[in-house]
């Protein structure tokens, strides 16, 4: 209960204040950017977060996290393209109040919603984060061997478009893995001698290549459109009291599967927006609004991909499975700091991990205060063409891969992963999915070493306790999770 | 050229391959020279180079280059100290 209230306190010192006022005005800008995502925008990050003390630089990760996916809806309202891909089902009634000349009434929807979905989805993380570090604490060698088995099968399942493809990126990520030092015998394994990669990949200039320098080069192979606009508004981007009757029942619904969505780890952001936007329009009274702008629409979607904010780092940080891309970077920016995600952060890193929890919520008070005041603005901002973001960014990336250890090395094997991602992304395969093998792929091995060690070799050992059996069990759902969430898509429709 | 495009079932769309090759070998030049050089000489160099190759205006180009010079430098150098390449200039 302590480290609860000196979490509250120190989140609202000033360094801790003005580092999430900056991140989350920076994450704005980067989700309203149509080809910037939050991914990518955390990855760009991490070494910035670096110089930071622990809390602070968690603080600037989630101010991102959670500016993004708000952004996202800037762009996908004011210019009829999602910013980020959460906000593809912002569009849909978004972009139809614009055209009637009610874009601030959107934007206001849009805040308002995230800000409610955002801000109530810090409950869950409060009051679920504990407990379920605290069954980590059971954990023995081989439950780590399932857990790790557990992260990937969901990863590769459900949130990829195929599972194959997800496997797929799953068994590329574990072959990067094995890269290093072997974690039981200290023999060098594929470092074709090189003394760069005993310890492994560098984490982070893996993360860049992987999410931010492949966006550049993605970017780089399609025609640059100049001259993009947005329509100007006149109208008050603040509600009024009734409209904000009129959508709390919708964003309380939508905070609500968001958080659900969110701790099922998986399924992301983008999932969470069109099942909040479905479901506002299934309970809805005025049906035939939507379709043409209705407001209900807009906190659908918005207040739903702001709760998997809140909802998805639970999973990320008791077990270390991180339920969608942002978060596996997320968890990359977790472990530079030295914090390992299990029952340590609750008790040992008590006081960092509570101001993290009150420093995700201030976040969301200044994402209420700068969409409510300063959307034109950013939806300025997100005009900046593409072709000027192109070379900044590759910019950034260099910088960030080089501050972690000093080396140019590191900044190599970035560049070599960006064109490696780069392919990934055109292949369609899952650069999470590989992100998050890479960070599990050593805890299952370790595991499962350690355990037929214990075991003299017997693999009963595997299937001994009651929480592996679970784990397996949840393994094989996740698998065919796929099938299931296709036959749901169809029935709601 | 078009028709290898037909053959990847529409992955390489609208590719542009002059820009993207001219990208991205700015960009493995901006690596090999970023330690001769130096983080800042180098970034000035190539941040023009390609921007003005992407065809942005030359005085914006300008102007965002200096900017962001400034930028990176205020929030790593004096900010949060995080060490940038040095080579033989700055």
């Amino acid at each position: 209960m302590n480290d609860v209230v000196y979490g509250v306190i120190k989140a609202l010192s000033i360094t801790n204040l003005f580092a999430a006022f900056a991140s989350v005005a920076l994450g704005i800008i980067i989700g309203a950017l149509p080809g910037l995502t939050a991914a990518m925008g955390v990855a760009l990050l991490i070494p910035i977060t670096f110089g930071m003390s622990p809390s602070t630089g968690l603080i600037t990760l989630a101010g991102v996290y959670c500016g993004a996916i708000f952004g996202g809806s800037i762009s996908a309202i004011l210019i009829n393209t999602p910013g980020t891909p959460a906000a593809a089902a912002t569009v849909i009634e978004g972009y139809q109040l614009t055209l009637k000349g009610k874009a601030g009434k959107a934007l206001g929807t849009a805040v308002i919603a995230s800000f409610i979905g955002g801000i109530l989805s810090s409950i869950p993380l409060y009051l679920f984060s504990p407990p379920l570090a605290k069954l980590a604490l059971k954990f023995g060698p081989a439950e780590y061997f399932w857990l790790s088995i557990f992260g990937l099968t969901i990863i590769a399942g459900v949130s990829s478009k195929s599972i194959i493809k997800g496997l797929i990126s799953g068994a590329l990520g574990l072959m990067l893995s094995t890269i290093g030092m072997d974690p039981m015998l200290g023999v060098p394994r594929f470092t074709f001698g090189s003394p760069y990669l005993i310890s492994g990949l560098p984490i982070t200039a893996t993360l860049i290549g992987l999410f931010s320098m492949s966006q550049v080069l993605i970017l780089a192979e399609e025609k640059i459109v100049s001259g993009r606009k947005f329509v100007d508004f006149e109208d008050k981007v603040m509600l009024s009291k009734d409209e904000i009757k009129k959508i709390m029942p919708t964003c309380l619904r939508s905070t609500v599967i968001g958080s659900i969505i969110g701790i099922l780890p998986g399924a992301g952001a983008t999932i969470a927006s069109f099942i909040g936007y479905n479901e506002a329009k299934r309970f809805s009274k005025n049906k035939d609004e939507f379709g043409k702008g209705a407001i209900e629409g807009v906190a659908g979607a918005e207040a739903a991909n702001n709760a998997v904010t809140g909802g998805s780092l639970i999973p990320t940080l008791t077990l270390g499975i991180p339920g969608e891309s942002v978060t596996a970077v997320l968890l990359g920016g977790l472990i530079i700091q030295g914090l390992q995600p299990g029952p340590d952060l609750f008790t040992v890193h008590g006081k960092i991990t509570y101001t993290f929890f009150a420093g995700f919520i201030v976040v969301n008070i200044f994402m209420l205060i700068l969409g409510l005041f300063g959307s034109k603005i950013f939806a300025r901002i997100s005009l900046v063409p593409d072709n000027v973001l192109i070379p900044l960014i590759f910019s950034l990336c260099t910088v960030g891969s080089y501050a972690i250890n000093n080396q140019l090395a590191d900044v190599w094997i970035m560049f070599a992963f960006g064109i490696f991602g780069y392919f990934v992304r055109k292949l369609d395969l899952n650069p999470a999915a590989i992100i998050l093998a890479l960070i599990l792929g050593p805890i299952g091995e370790t595991g499962l070493r350690r355990a037929l060690i214990l075991s003299h070799g017997s693999i009963g050992i595997l299937f001994s306790s009651v929480i592996s059996k679970v784990l397996i069990l949840l393994s094989i759902f996740s698998l065919f999770s796929p099938f299931l969430m296709e036959r749901m898509q169809r029935s709601g429709d | 050229m078009k028709k290898e495009e037909g053959k990847g079932e529409g992955i390489f769309e609208n590719f542009q391959g002059k820009q993207f090759l001219f990208v991205i070998t700015s960009c493995f030049a901006y690596v090999f020279v970023v330690n001769v050089l130096g983080f800042f000489t180098a970034t000035f160099i190539y941040l023009m180079i390609t921007l003005v190759g992407l065809r942005v205006n030359k005085y914006i180009a300008l102007i965002t280059t200096i900017g962001f010079c400034i930028g990176v430098y205020f929030i790593f150098c004096s900010f949060l100290k995080v060490p940038l390449p040095k080579g033989f200039i700055i």
